[in-house]
């Protein structure tokens, strides 16, 4: 039988290949990494197929800390989502190849991929939190270095140390958790840990708000949400992979595996709720404004793990993890297309689009499928699964199922407020457009066919999740519907019914201007960073960078100063 | 013959064959950098070997006299002296390619072998007399070595050193007159004894604190830390690699061996000691950082990115915990390789001046040269505590320990580490933005030059540790 490890190990191994065989050949590098990628994918797939019952295997011998052994946590949960990020991470490198073909600095670029899908799928099957801490950590590098990929690019740079250090506000606080508990617990095995929850000598509500910190760190939750609109300078395929479908999922997956520590507390349980909502509404105001198509989409992000968020609030795990599948296949198919209106216009801004409706079919094909999903149109997946959270809404209470339900509102809005701006309307007179290379049109198709389809197969998988189905009910599919039609409505009125309404409008109101303005900024948490958090920093370095004089009669009295001063309170019993 | 006795040996008659070797200049000609830059790696080496073959705790007193002096080496000092030795082994390997035939080179690997002897004799010291006498030696060729270019501004530089490092010994001798005074004994194992003191514990502590202060001038703990920067700007990269992390943490670990007599113990000696210290560790650390943040040039930020880890490590030493012990011992370990690999990454391509680690200088350096470039992100990335280095799990070792303190004092120590160690990404990620992600890259290379081995072996040393940490975790 396979080792469950062989499926995060081999990406992991085969990452420093990818210099070498792009030594002898430039461009056979991005062929290998998609060799690699599609065996993991058949492993994880594999791996899914045959799964029967949960057990933990440890690498033999490899112990990596003090008797914590390296191991992998085979379960349903484990073996979903290693499928479903084997198979994503596969269709996302084939798109890749085409979409990355000009591109100098292959060889770091898919290096950097399969190290990222390596840690990735070693993180979701990760026996101990110390362990999946450690990938953690290097999915956030391989993310920080793929957003400034393009080093010419001083905003790119930015992004990507903007990132490092947002979510490691998040990791300071996950690592803190992790070594609570080895300190206290003595373990950090994921099942151990469950197990003990409620033990004296613990306090797991610290360990809650820790893991939850942790976890808004890498979901991009607000206030640690600012990182993610910016990491759009990165490449389309890691926006796609990275940014949409994975690793800010990890924060979820997190909460999920943890679920029994924060429902120990129902004030950590409901701060994820709030937390959740708030990411909700925040995401999808800004995504109605944006002007740039990938920020459009990274804020649709930030909305979307919101309401994963608010699930696990809740106490629906199956809720965060469908939506998280769902999420990952629509969003990742949406950064594909635009990835491929991009790539024909040259350019992110909105206002650019127009009208590409006709000219590059696969692509708009695959947009809509992807905005469809997204505003929650049945049959296809996003539907799906954002029943299965309003329902887990509407058996929590009313008010959380009537703001998720306004929240949808918004979805449907800015996912047709994108469609319209992009593939409808006019477009630039005299600039010709030509669809994708196949490269590119083909993982499109793959991916448009699994957002049509995938309920079929979560419905049906019986490994973690209860059936799609059970969920439905008639006020959660109203709710659905009047958002979408509500979100449609406004939105045809507003470009296409009356396009240019919405700049008269706005222009004519002082506070919708503020508002848009606001919103436009991401409602100015960058400025308070800014100001909070950097300016100080600067002002204290100065003030460490002022005490060393260099001269030397000052060194000396303040080594002098310092022995009075102890010695005065050892003298005075102070000490 | 104990290993300790083999190794000391060793060392000094590689410093007297580099002497010797020296005066053949003639003969040697333009290969006398290697030639005895090579031999004196081969010392080093040697002395590698009797370490290993002989691991394991030592004590020894060669005279049976009452004033003699004694070697103690526990499994966390086997550790330190490994980590002098092979910062040593790098030096003087990297040295061998980089060092000029115009240059000093007798005397440059003379100090270097003295440096490392003196090193390895303050981690075995067993009494204070004996720690007294190898920290001057190890001052000695540290005053040396810093002025090796005989420039202005490391004379400027190894005078601040001197001064202060001087009136540090003074206040140490204080310390151990008042032991000496208190408990009638110099031993270090002796220590113990000043807990028995029981309420009249003010001469005690103020001996202690003494000790402690002076060593850790050295150790460049606030606000005794500002000879550091200097000496780290003016000490040429060939150089202060080893100067920089050897002379640190073996006073660090002369610190640790203060404190070992304590662990387990209790009462208002070691609370006061315990206050003192993790107070300092906390200042340390915010001044290393913040500092950190505000250098142009790459050298003196490593200087004040040292003084951050010294405080780490003086946060986990001030737990008076086994696990503590464990923890700094573990990080010096991890520290001596990133840190001296990355001081020797300043001087690759015969970037020897202090003006030549300007960041401004440096920009684009990793794109034009392609290992550099990878080496550089690569011992930043380790710098911060990323995995799979080393220094990853030391850090979860020291805010282990912390918290395995239980108090909520320790509790909030902990969690100012962690943020001090994510405050450092600020000044590594611009490491890397500056030297590899910045800059035209002009014409590129993908050569990997001499003087790029010994930063790739520590660099390789890291990664090893941070792939089997238990290895090494379980010698200790």
């Amino acid at each position: 039988m396979l080792q469950a490890w062989v499926v995060w190990l081999l990406p992991l191994a085969s990452a420093p290949f990818v210099p070498v065989v792009s030594y002898f050949d430039r461009l056979a590098c991005r062929w290998f990494a998609v060799g690699v990628s599609c065996a993991t994918a058949a492993v994880g797939l594999y791996q899914a197929l045959a799964f029967s019952e949960p057990y933990t295997e440890g690498l033999r011998g490899w112990s990596i800390y003090r008797g914590v052994l390296a191991q992998v946590q085979v379960d349903g949960l484990s073996v979903l989502l290693t499928a479903f990020i084997s198979v994503l991470s596969f269709v996302i490198v084939v798109y890749a190849a085409g979409n990355m073909r000009e591109e100098s600095g292959q060889a770091r670029f898919y290096s950097l991929m399969l190290v990222f899908i390596g840690a990735m799928l070693g993180l979701v099957m990760a026996g101990t939190l110390l362990q999946l801490y450690l990938f953690w950590e290097v999915v956030g590098i391989c993310s920080a270095l793929l957003i400034a990929f393009w080093t010419g690019n001083a905003a790119a740079r930015r992004a990507g140390m903007k990132a490092f250090l947002v979510t490691r506000v998040g990791d300071i606080a996950l690592l803190v958790a992790v070594v609570t508990l080895l300190a206290t617990l003595g373990t950090t095995s994921i099942t151990q840990v469950n197990a003990s929850v409620g033990s004296a000598g613990v306090n797991w509500v610290l360990i809650g708000f820790l893991l939850l910190i942790g976890a808004m760190g890498k979901s991009a939750q607000v206030p640690f949400h600012v990182w993610l609109p910016d990491a759009m300078e990165g490449p389309t395929p890691v926006s796609a992979l990275i940014h949409a479908a994975t690793m800010v999922n990890a924060g979820v997956y997190l909460l999920v595996r943890m679920s029994p520590v924060l429902a120990y507390s129902s004030l950590v349980s409901g701060s994820a709720l709030v937390v959740g909502i708030v990411s909700l509404f925040v995401g999808a105001a800004c995504a109605s404004v944006a002007d740039d198509l990938k920020r459009v989409l990274a804020y649709s992000t930030i909305s979307q793990l919101g309401l994963m968020f608010a699930a696990v609030g809740m106490g629906s795990q199956a809720g965060a993890i469908y939506q998280l599948i769902g999420q990952g296949l629509f969003k990742a198919l949406a950064f594909m297309a635009a990835g491929s209106v991009i790539e024909a216009l040259g350019t992110r801004k909105l206002d650019m689009m127009g009208d590409l409706a006709g000219r590059m079919k696969y692509t708009y094909v695959a947009f809509l499928a992807a905005m469809l999903a997204m505003a929650g149109f049945p049959p296809l997946v996003g539907f799906w699964t954002k029943e299965v959270v309003l329902s887990a809404a509407l058996a929590h209470g009313g008010a959380v199922f009537a703001l998720i339900a306004l929240a949808s509102v918004l979805t449907s809005f800015y996912s047709f407020r994108a469609l319209m701006r992009v593939f409808h309307g006019t477009g630039r007179g005299g600039v010709s457009v030509a669809e994708s290379g196949r490269l590119m049109v083909a993982p499109m198709v793959a991916l448009v066919a699994l957002v049509a389809v995938a309920w079929v197969v979560l419905n049906g998988q019986g490994i973690f999740l209860p059936p799609l189905s059970e969920s439905v009910s008639v006020t959660t599919v109203s709710a659905t519907a009047a958002a979408l039609l509500v979100g449609f409505a406004t939105c045809y009125l507003a470009y296409q019914a009356r396009p240019g309404a919405p700049a008269r409008m706005v222009s004519s109101s002082g506070l919708l201007r503020g508002a848009v303005q606001a919103l436009s900024e991401g409602l100015g948490f960058d400025r308070l960073y800014s100001a909070a958090f950097v300016a100080v920093t600067a002002g204290l370095s100065s003030l460490a960078v002022g005490l060393q004089t260099g001269d030397l009669r000052k060194n000396v009295a303040m080594l002098f100063a310092l022995l009075v001063v102890l010695l005065a309170l050892a003298v005075a019993g102070v000490l | 013959m104990a290993w300790i006795s083999a190794v000391l040996e060793i060392q000094f008659a590689g410093a007297m064959v580099a002497l010797v070797a020296d005066i053949a200049k003639p003969k040697l000609g333009n290969r006398r950098p290697l030639v005895i830059g090579v031999t004196a790696a081969g010392f080093i080496l040697a002395s590698m070997v009797e370490l290993v073959s002989g691991w394991g705790p030592v004590s020894i007193q060669p005279l049976a006299s009452a004033l003699a002096t004694t070697y103690t080496v526990g499994e966390l000092g086997n550790l330190v002296v490994l980590t002098v030795l092979v910062a040593g082994f790098a030096v003087a390997v990297y040295t061998a390619f980089t060092l000029s035939p115009k240059d000093n080179i007798g005397p440059f690997y003379a100090l270097l072998m003295l440096l490392v002897s003196s090193s390895v004799g303050v981690v075995s010291a067993g009494d204070f007399l004996t720690l007294f006498l190898f920290w001057e030696g190890l001052s000695i060729a540290a005053y040396g070595l810093v002025s090796f270019e005989r420039r202005d501004v490391s004379l400027e530089a190894v005078m601040k050193y001197f001064f202060l490092a001087g009136s540090g010994s003074l206040v140490y001798l204080l310390g151990v007159a008042l032991v000496y005074e208190t408990i009638g004994s110099i031993r270090l194992s002796d220590l113990s004894l000043l807990l028995a003191q029981g309420g009249n514990h003010a001469v005690g502590l103020a001996a202690i604190l003494l000790i402690l202060v002076g060593l850790g001038v050295e150790v460049a703990i606030f606000p005794v830390h500002t000879w550091l920067p200097d000496a780290y700007g003016a000490a040429p990269a060939l150089t202060g690699a080893l100067h920089g992390r050897v002379v640190n943490e073996t006073l660090l670990f002369a610190m640790l061996k203060v404190v070992q007599p304590f662990v387990g113990g209790g009462g208002p000696l070691v609370q006061g000691v315990q206050v003192v210290l993790v107070s300092l560790a906390v200042l340390t650390m915010a001044v290393g950082n913040l500092g950190a943040l505000g250098q142009g040039n790459l050298r003196r930020m490593l200087a004040f990115s040292s003084i951050a880890q010294m405080g780490y490590m003086l946060a986990a030493l001030s737990t008076f915990s086994m696990l503590g012990l464990v923890a700094v011992t573990f990080q010096i370990w991890n520290h001596g390789l990133v840190k001296a690999d990355f001081f020797m990454l300043t001087g690759v391509g015969g970037r020897r001046d202090f003006e030549d680690a300007d960041l401004e200088k440096l920009k684009g350096a990793g794109r034009r040269n392609r290992p550099l470039g990878v080496m550089y992100a690569a011992s930043s990335l380790a710098m911060v505590g990323s995995p799979p280095f080393g220094m990853f799990w030391g850090e979860i070792l020291i805010v282990q320990s912390l918290i395995a303190a239980s108090t909520v004092l320790f509790t909030v120590v902990a969690f100012i580490v962690v943020a001090n160690i994510a405050l450092s990404i600020g000044y590594y990620y611009r490491v890397i933005d500056t030297v590899v992600f910045s800059g035209t890259p002009g014409e590129t290379s993908d050569s990997f030059t001499r003087d790029m081995l010994s930063p790739a072996l520590l660099l390789a040393l890291s990664l090893v540790t941070g792939l089997i940490p238990a290895f090494i975790i379980g010698l200790l």
